[in-house]
C-alpha cells in the first residue's frame, strides 16, 4: 500500500501546518493596516479585566494588533498563549470595534493533533461577545474527546474580549 | 537694560552646550527603545512562539514567502495521562432470588501514561502505557502492564496522513476515548466491551483525515482477530493486542464521522477480516460495524450506539466440535442509550444525573448443533451521578439492574474515581 501512497503524498498540498501569527491576522483582517501596540495594564485595568473575564489573567504586559482600514479601527487582535493540558496552544482571538468576535485561530498547539479543536467547533466562538453565553454550559457546546482544548479556547476567548472592553471601549 | 540682556547673553552663552546635549538626550532615548523594542519582541515570541515583522511591507501582514514559522524551537516532549479506581459491590442475590452472598472488591483499575514526542511537525509520536489493577509482578500476575498504543504519525495534510504501529481499533466511542471524565458511568458501557471489545489495539498501518464538509475518517490496516480465542461471551479474547501477534490474516477498520453543528456527532465504523490464524483451513470471516450518535449542549449530553457483529458459520463449523470458539455467535448485535444533564450552571463543576440503557447478545444465532446461553441475552439500567469539581477529575457512583433471560443477572453498585491530565 505505501507503494501506492507514497508518490500520492509528495503531490499532496501541505496543509498540516498552522497559519503563522501573519497568516492569521491576514485571515481575521484582509487587506487592513496593522499596527504593533503594547500594552502594560494598570492593577485596576487587570482587576477590572478578571472581573469581567472570570478567568486567569497571566501578566499585564500584552501586545495588541489594532486593525484599520482607511484610517478606522476596524479591530483588535490579541494572541493568547494558554495551557491546555501539559503544553501550550497560542490563539489569535480577533474581536471587531464592537466588543463581537470576528475569528479564532490557532497558530500553535504543542499538544497531541487528537486533541485539537475542529474547525466547525471553532466557528461557534464567531460573533460572540463578552456575556454569560459565553460558556461550555451556554451558548457554546462542548467538545467531545477534548475538554481541556475547549475550556481553554472559551477561556482564552473571555479573557481577550475582557482585555478589548477595557482598553478599547471603557477607556475611551 | 541689564534685566533684558542677561537671559539672551546666557541663551548665547550657552547654546552650544544645549545643541550637544539635545541630540545626545534623543540619541540615548531612541537607543532606549530600540532596546525596549527589541525585548518585548523577544517577550512575545517567548510567549506566543512568533510576533509579527517589525517593518511590514507596505503596512500590511502578507502572505509572503518569508512569514515566519510559528513552531520556532518547541519542546518535542508531550505528557499526559488517565487513571480510575472502582468500588464494586455485587448484590447477594441473582435476578431469581438466588442468594449467593454479596461481593465486594476495590480495584485500582488503571493507571495510564501518555507520552508522545513531536519529531518535526510531520513526524509525531504517540504512545500509551497502562498498568491495570495495580499494576503486574510475581505476587499479583492478574494485573497488567500493557502497551496500549504506540504510533508514529506521518503528517502529510489536513485531508490525508498515515499512521503506523500499534493501533486503536478505530471504532465506538470508548475504544478510542476512554478517559474516566469523558464517558459517563462508573464502568464503560457493557456494549463497548462485549460486542465491540474495548479496549481493542492491534498493529498495522493506516490513512486518517479531515475532510471537507466537517466529515473526519481512519482507515486501517491491522493483524486480525484470533478466533481460536472466541467464547461464547463474544469476540473479546480473540484480540491480539501487538503481542508478538499471529498475522496470518489481516483486516480493515474504519471510521466516518460527521459533525455538521457544534455538539453534534453521526458517524459509523467497521472492522472486516478472516479470523482464521492457522494459516491454513476455512476462512472465519469476521466483520463488526456500528452506528453512533452524539449531542451536548447547555449541559445536556445524550449518547447512542448500536452494533452488531458477524461470524462466518461455514469457518467455525470445521474448528473440532469440543473447541469453545464453536460456541462465538455467528450473530450479535448491542445498543445503548445514555442521557445525563448537568445541574450546575455557569461554573467549571459539574453535577450530572445520568441514565443508561443497555441491550445486548453475543448469542444472537450461533452454529446448528451449539446450544445458546440466554445470559448472554442481557438487559442493563444504569443510574447514576456524576460529580466533578474540575472538569478533569470525576467521581461517579451509580447502580446497575443487570438482568438476563437464564435470570441469572446480578445487580451491582459501582463507585469510581478518575482523573485526565
Amino acid at each position: 500500500m505505501l507503494r501506492i501512497l507514497a508518490p500520492l503524498a509528495l503531490t499532496l498540498p501541505l496543509v498540516a501546518s498552522l497559519p503563522t501569527t501573519q497568516e492569521a491576522m491576514a485571515l481575521a483582517f484582509p487587506g487592513a493596516h496593522l499596527t504593533r501596540k503594547e500594552q502594560v495594564l494598570s492593577e485596576a485595568q487587570a482587576a477590572r479585566v478578571r472581573a469581567l473575564a472570570q478567568v486567569e489573567l497571566p501578566g499585564s504586559w500584552l501586545v495588541a494588533y489594532e486593525a484599520r482600514r482607511s484610517g478606522v479601527l476596524v479591530g483588535v487582535g490579541f494572541f493568547d498563549t494558554h495551557r491546555v493540558r501539559t503544553l501550550n496552544e497560542t490563539l489569535l482571538v480577533a474581536i471587531s470595534a464592537e466588543g463581537r468576535i470576528l475569528r479564532v485561530e490557532a497558530v500553535a498547539f504543542r499538544e497531541p493533533a487528537e486533541y485539537m479543536a475542529k474547525e466547525a467547533w471553532v466557528r461557534q466562538f464567531e460573533g460572540r461577545g463578552l456575556d454569560a453565553q459565553l460558556n461550555l454550559k451556554a451558548a457554546i457546546h462542548p467538545l467531545a474527546g477534548a475538554t481541556l482544548t475547549a475550556h481553554a479556547m472559551t477561556d482564552a476567548a473571555r479573557r481577550c474580549l475582557a482585555l478589548h472592553r477595557v482598553l478599547y471601549q471603557e477607556a475611551r | 537694560m541689564k534685566s533684558f540682556l542677561s537671559p539672551l547673553v546666557f541663551a548665547l552663552l550657552a547654546g552650544p552646550g544645549f545643541a550637544q546635549e539635545k541630540p545626545e538626550t534623543e540619541r540615548r532615548i531612541a537607543e532606549l527603545e530600540r532596546r525596549l523594542e527589541a525585548m518585548s519582541r523577544e517577550l512575545e515570541t517567548q510567549k506566543t512562539g512568533s510576533a509579527m515583522p517589525a517593518e511590514p511591507e507596505e503596512g500590511r501582514f502578507g502572505l509572503g514567502p518569508s512569514a515566519s514559522k510559528v513552531y520556532a524551537a518547541p519542546s518535542g516532549l508531550s505528557v499526559g495521562g488517565y487513571g480510575e479506581f472502582l468500588y464494586e459491590g455485587k448484590a447477594a442475590s441473582l435476578q431469581d432470588g438466588t442468594r449467593v452472598g454479596t461481593e465486594k472488591k476495590a480495584d485500582a483499575l488503571r493507571l495510564v501514561v501518555y507520552t508522545g514526542y513531536k519529531f518535526s511537525d510531520r513526524i509525531v509520536f504517540n504512545s500509551e502505557i497502562e498498568f491495570e489493577h495495580g499494576g503486574y509482578s510475581d505476587e499479583h500476575p492478574e494485573g497488567e502492564a500493557v502497551v496500549e498504543f504506540a504510533y508514529l504519525d506521518f503528517l502529510l495534510g489536513k485531508a490525508f496522513n498515515l499512521r503506523a504501529g500499534q493501533m486503536l481499533v478505530p471504532m465506538g466511542f470508548i475504544n478510542e476515548l476512554h478517559e474516566p471524565p469523558a464517558f459517563l458511568g462508573a464502568r464503560r458501557p457493557a456494549v463497548e466491551r462485549a460486542i465491540l471489545p474495548a479496549t481493542w489495539h492491534e498493529n498495522g498501518v493506516g490513512v486518517h483525515g479531515d475532510l471537507p464538509g466537517h466529515l473526519s475518517y481512519r482507515l486501517y490496516l491491522i493483524n486480525g482477530l484470533d478466533a481460536s480465542k472466541f467464547r461464547a461471551s463474544g469476540i473479546r479474547d480473540g484480540r491480539q493486542a501487538g503481542k508478538e501477534v499471529n498475522a496470518q490474516s489481516l483486516a480493515w477498520s474504519g471510521r466516518l464521522d460527521w459533525s455538521p453543528a457544534p455538539g453534534l456527532l453521526l458517524g459509523a465504523s467497521f472492522y472486516t477480516g478472516n479470523s482464521n490464524q492457522s494459516g491454513g483451513g476455512e476462512a472465519i470471516a469476521t466483520t463488526l460495524w456500528d452506528a453512533h450518535a452524539e449531542y451536548r449542549s447547555q449541559g445536556f449530553q445524550a449518547r447512542g450506539l448500536y452494533a452488531v457483529t458477524r461470524n462466518s458459520a461455514a469457518g467455525l463449523q470445521v474448528l473440532d466440535p469440543a473447541d469453545p470458539a464453536r460456541e462465538v455467535g455467528t450473530s450479535q448485535w448491542g445498543g445503548y442509550l445514555e442521557v445525563g444533564y448537568d445541574l450546575v450552571k455557569g461554573d467549571r463543576q459539574s453535577l450530572i444525573p445520568y441514565l443508561r440503557y443497555e441491550r445486548l447478545n453475543t448469542q444472537q444465532a450461533v452454529l446448528a448443533g451449539v446450544a445458546r446461553d440466554p445470559g448472554q441475552d442481557r438487559t442493563l439500567l444504569t443510574a447514576g451521578l456524576a460529580f466533578k469539581p474540575i472538569p478533569q477529575v470525576a467521581v461517579k457512583a451509580d447502580w446497575t439492574r443487570d438482568e438476563n433471560r437464564a435470570r441469572t443477572g446480578r445487580d451491582q453498585f459501582s463507585l469510581a474515581l478518575g482523573y485526565t491530565f
